[in-house]
């Protein structure tokens, strides 16, 4: 017969799934959203072909198809409480005397998985990769601090980003501990963070071709080739660029996957209210200006094609400093420029030039702290000492060399 | 007129009635054609179809465009669905030669539908080879993660893979070509660690670095030579760029080129073509192996700013015993075209005309053109040409069918299309390469890459290909590639 249920008995569960689920959801979300932006579930010949034809079909198929509910934000930490609570109601039936022990062990368990330094950094990239392709840039500079930035130097250009897309980037320059140019393009980085960030980077400079390459380079990372996050991302730019007919292909695709069904038909309606663009329209494609990954080239290129704004001017004078091109810098500066109202690096940088005019220009304060600052710097030091000036344009441009 | 169901029963004499397509609902449907689901659809279509139809005189919007193509005997079913997703039915006659369809189509909820003019579809008996053998991969930024070679049967939906990357530790597989045609008898590069050509005859197998042995130059391009015995390869740097907003998205292009040939009786490699100032790309053979074709290009440095002053043309030299046989003349050239891909078949050259450059599968204006080797006539081959990049071609075995990857689809994706050729420089309408479910042709996400007809079916080498490559690393590059 069996023993009737006590309110400990069904307090226990409710608990455990609802403290499991805070762990998770609180912790380890923005993993769960990266997650289903980097599967594949769809259901197209293709994808079962491959599927059938590919290592451990059934363990793959499982995890795509789960992974794709994933896209709402509290499934993730929901299934994982789930699975925990189903785990411990297996447990109970033959440990029943020491369920709250139990429960506490399966939540522990749970707790220190989500607080391992391994978890807390996968944790960090995908909140900072969500929160660049959501265009929330007080969510990156949150999470790719100065100090986050010391123990992760990937993190540098996806702060300096966003800090260009709010305008600050001159300011902010110097607060993290940048090394060089590839601090500000992330150049030669042949991994999924380095082809993420080359995708964003580009789409915010307005190269939509450079995007949808980068795309598909992020996308050739995954485990299927392709993803749900790289279609929608495909989707977006070809929009961007007047393509209609890929826009319409990638929507087909996507429809074939059933959390992304909806939003595709929607982008689907709204490709088709888009005037269509010639396919013919392409000028004479010998003088299109290219992108190289060389990212000067790539910013002269884009001035030629009118994408030169201020914030496309700022990067290049930031990375004319990280290059320490003082040359080159101050002749960015178009005459009669105040130089006493530009940012404060700049005024630094411009300390350095030997340009009389530049320098009475240059606002006393400047003038003051760099006059300390070589009196500190001409006693004996070495890269070990403690920095004058943290956060200088003169601390990079002397101790880094 | 005979109805779907009539037609469907004659149709199981193969060489017949193999031709007629119908979708209701492209979602889920897959068609099998036996008689218990094709009763089914008939029962459905007629179920939920108007009673009346409005009669009008153009042939029915359909996906694929199959209205006044000609086939060979024997193509899998032409599968196709309407273009703007509406219910049909499709009614089928056969009168000597042409396939006659009649198109009734209809919304649902429609009390009147509309029934379309027949179209017709020609049937060749100039005969095809069996098997197409192609690529398939993302389309062409850089990286890749699964391809590989495949082959289909023309006369079924059958598309089995050749070998696929899994074979070399998911490094690059390319630039297939076969001896003749023969399935027996093919080479493929294999790039990243460990790779090289890997040759294949009969059931054996091996792997020879190029960049190893004589000039120590890589192979790209091959033409193996009718004989059996020389292979010629491009040696190419290839790189690519990338336009800010143009609607061309890539350009790629060789910063150098030279021709090299591989004697496979001795196993080695000489220099065939070498010039500092040129580029040479793209060989090819006539029919009796005695004279090589390529394009040739001045190298005006600096490219790609100045990838616009990139026009190769057509030379052709006499080949004998391993090597050029008399000086290389020029057949064709332009100072504001470009060619590239000649493939010969008789008199017959047909190669791939864009406004500059190398690489014309990125080249939206690219065009196939014939080019009369008797008379040196050259034409543009408008009957296969589209707004969108035709390109990579390939003659079937007697010269009556030529395969092309274009991407008039979309822009972006190849496609495989077939047309006849009349061998008096004349094309039919080309059709694309039918697939079981009208909607692949859509939702596949590779490209179709270097289409070649061959003899018969590839046996199957993937084991002894993966033999040629250390397993191991294969684990180890998966892992790294995972973890990216």
């Amino acid at each position: 017969m069996s023993r009737k249920k006590t309110l400990k008995d069904r307090l226990v569960p409710v608990l455990l799934f609802a403290a499991v689920f805070a762990v998770e959801f609180f912790l380890r979300r923005y993993s769960f959203l990266q997650k289903e932006y980097f599967s594949l579930f769809l259901n197209t010949p293709d994808y079962w072909t491959e599927l059938w034809n590919g290592p451990q079909p059934l363990l793959t198929l499982a995890g795509d198809f789960i992974a794709q509910f994933y896209r709402i934000v509290w499934v993730g930490p929901a299934l994982v409480a789930l699975a925990a609570t189903l785990c411990f109601l297996l447990l109970r039936l033959f440990l029943r005397r020491i369920q709250i022990p139990l429960a506490v062990v399966i939540f522990a368990g749970l707790l220190v998985v989500a607080l391992l330094p391994a978890s807390r950094e996968a944790e960090r990239w995908a909140r900072v990769e969500y929160a660049t392709r959501t265009y929330q840039w007080h969510k990156v500079v949150a999470a790719a601090t100065p100090d986050a930035a010391e123990k992760d130097a990937v993190l540098i250009p996806y702060a300096l980003l966003a800090w260009s897309e709010m305008g600050k980037l001159p300011e902010n320059l110097f607060r993290y501990p940048v090394t060089g140019p590839q601090d500000l393009d992330l150049e030669g980085e042949i991994t999924r963070h380095g082809y993420y960030f080359a995708q964003m980077n580009a789409e915010c400079l307005g190269c939509t071709n450079e995007a949808i390459h980068h795309a598909f380079q992020t996308a050739c990372t995954t485990p299927h080739g392709m993803s749900l996050g790289s279609l929608r991302q495909l989707i977006k730019y070809n929009l961007a660029s007047g393509n209609r007919a890929m826009a319409f292909k990638y929507c087909d695709i996507l429809e074939r996957n059933p959390m992304n069904a909806a939003s595709a038909r929607a982008a689907r309606r709204y490709a088709a209210s888009q005037p269509e663009q010639s396919r013919l329209d392409a000028g004479p494609s010998d003088s299109a200006s290219v992108v190289t990954h060389n990212t000067f080239q790539t910013l002269r290129e884009m001035a030629k094609e009118g994408l030169f704004n201020d914030a496309a001017a700022d990067r290049v004078r930031c990375l004319l400093l990280l290059q320490r091109d003082l040359r080159n810098f101050s002749s960015t500066f178009p005459e009669g420029t105040d130089i006493s109202a530009l940012p404060l690096c700049y005024q630094q940088a411009l300390c350095l030039v030997n340009d009389p005019d530049i320098q009475r220009a240059i606002s006393p304060a400047v003038t003051e702290a760099f006059s300390q600052y070589m009196e500190a710097y001409n006693q004996i030091r070495t890269k070990e000492d403690d920095p004058i000036q943290p956060g200088t344009f003169w601390e990079y441009y002397f101790m880094y060399y | 007129m005979r109805s779907i169901y009539e037609n469907t029963k004659n149709g199981l004499k193969r060489q017949k009635n193999r031709i007629f397509g119908c979708q209701i609902t492209s979602e889920i449907m897959y068609r099998k054609y036996t008689l218990l689901f094709l009763s089914a659809v008939l029962l459905l279509a007629t179920s939920c179809s108007p009673r009346s139809f409005e009669e009008q005189a153009v042939w029915p919007p359909i996906f694929p465009d199959y209205a006044g193509v000609t086939v060979p005997e024997g193509i899998a079913p032409l599968t196709f669905r309407m273009e703007d997703g509406r219910q049909f039915r499709a009614e089928q006659r056969r009168e000597g030669d042409t396939l006659w369809t009649t198109v009734s189509a209809w919304r649902r909820g429609d009390r009147v539908g509309v029934r379309y003019a027949p179209f017709p579809i020609y049937f060749s008996h100039d005969p095809i080879d069996p098997y197409i053998a192609y690529r398939l991969i993302e389309p062409g930024y850089e990286s890749w993660r699964n391809m590989g070679l495949y082959q289909r049967e023309l006369g079924s939906y059958d598309e089995s893979p050749i070998v696929t990357n899994r074979a070399n530790n998911l490094g690059c597989v390319n630039c297939h070509t076969f001896a003749g045609r023969s399935p027996e008898r093919m080479l493929f590069h294999a790039r990243g660690k460990g790779g090289g050509t890997v040759f294949a005859d009969g059931d054996e197998v091996h792997l020879l670095n190029l960049a190893t042995v004589g000039p120590q130059r890589q192979g790209t391009y091959p033409a193996w030579n009718p004989d059996g015995r020389y292979v010629v390869f491009s040696s190419n740097e290839t790189r690519q760029c990338f336009t800010i907003r143009n609607q061309q998205p890539v350009e790629v292009y060789d910063t150098e080129s030279d021709l090299i040939v591989y004697d496979s009786a001795t196993d080695s490699v000489q220099m065939l073509v070498e010039t500092k100032d040129r580029l040479e790309t793209f060989p090819t053979w006539s029919p009796d192996g005695c004279t090589l074709y390529w394009c040739e290009a001045v190298d005006p440095k600096h490219i790609p700013q100045s990838r616009g002053q990139v026009h190769y043309r057509l030379m052709a030299a006499p080949f004998a015993e391993g090597t050029l046989a008399g000086e290389p003349r020029e057949i064709w050239g332009s100072d504001s075209l470009s060619c590239s891909f000649p493939r010969v078949s008789g008199k017959w050259l047909l190669l791939t005309i864009a406004r500059f450059g190398t690489f014309p599968i990125w080249h939206r204006e690219a065009e196939l053109w014939l080019l009369d080797l008797e008379t040196g006539q050259m034409h543009p081959a408008t009957e296969l040409n589209s707004g969108e990049s035709d390109s990579y071609h390939s003659w079937s075995s007697d010269g009556s069918w030529v395969v092309f990857s274009s991407r008039r689809l979309d822009g972006r994706y190849t496609r495989l299309f077939l047309s006849h050729f009349d061998g008096d420089g004349h094309f039919t309408k080309p059709f694309l390469l039918p697939q079981e479910d009208p909607d692949e042709n859509q939702l596949r996400l590779k490209s179709y890459n270097i289409p070649e007809f061959i003899t018969g079916r590839v046996p199957d080498r993937q084991e002894a290909i993966a033999g040629l490559f250390p397993q191991e690393d294969a684990a180890q590059n998966l892992s790294k590639e995972d973890k990216r």
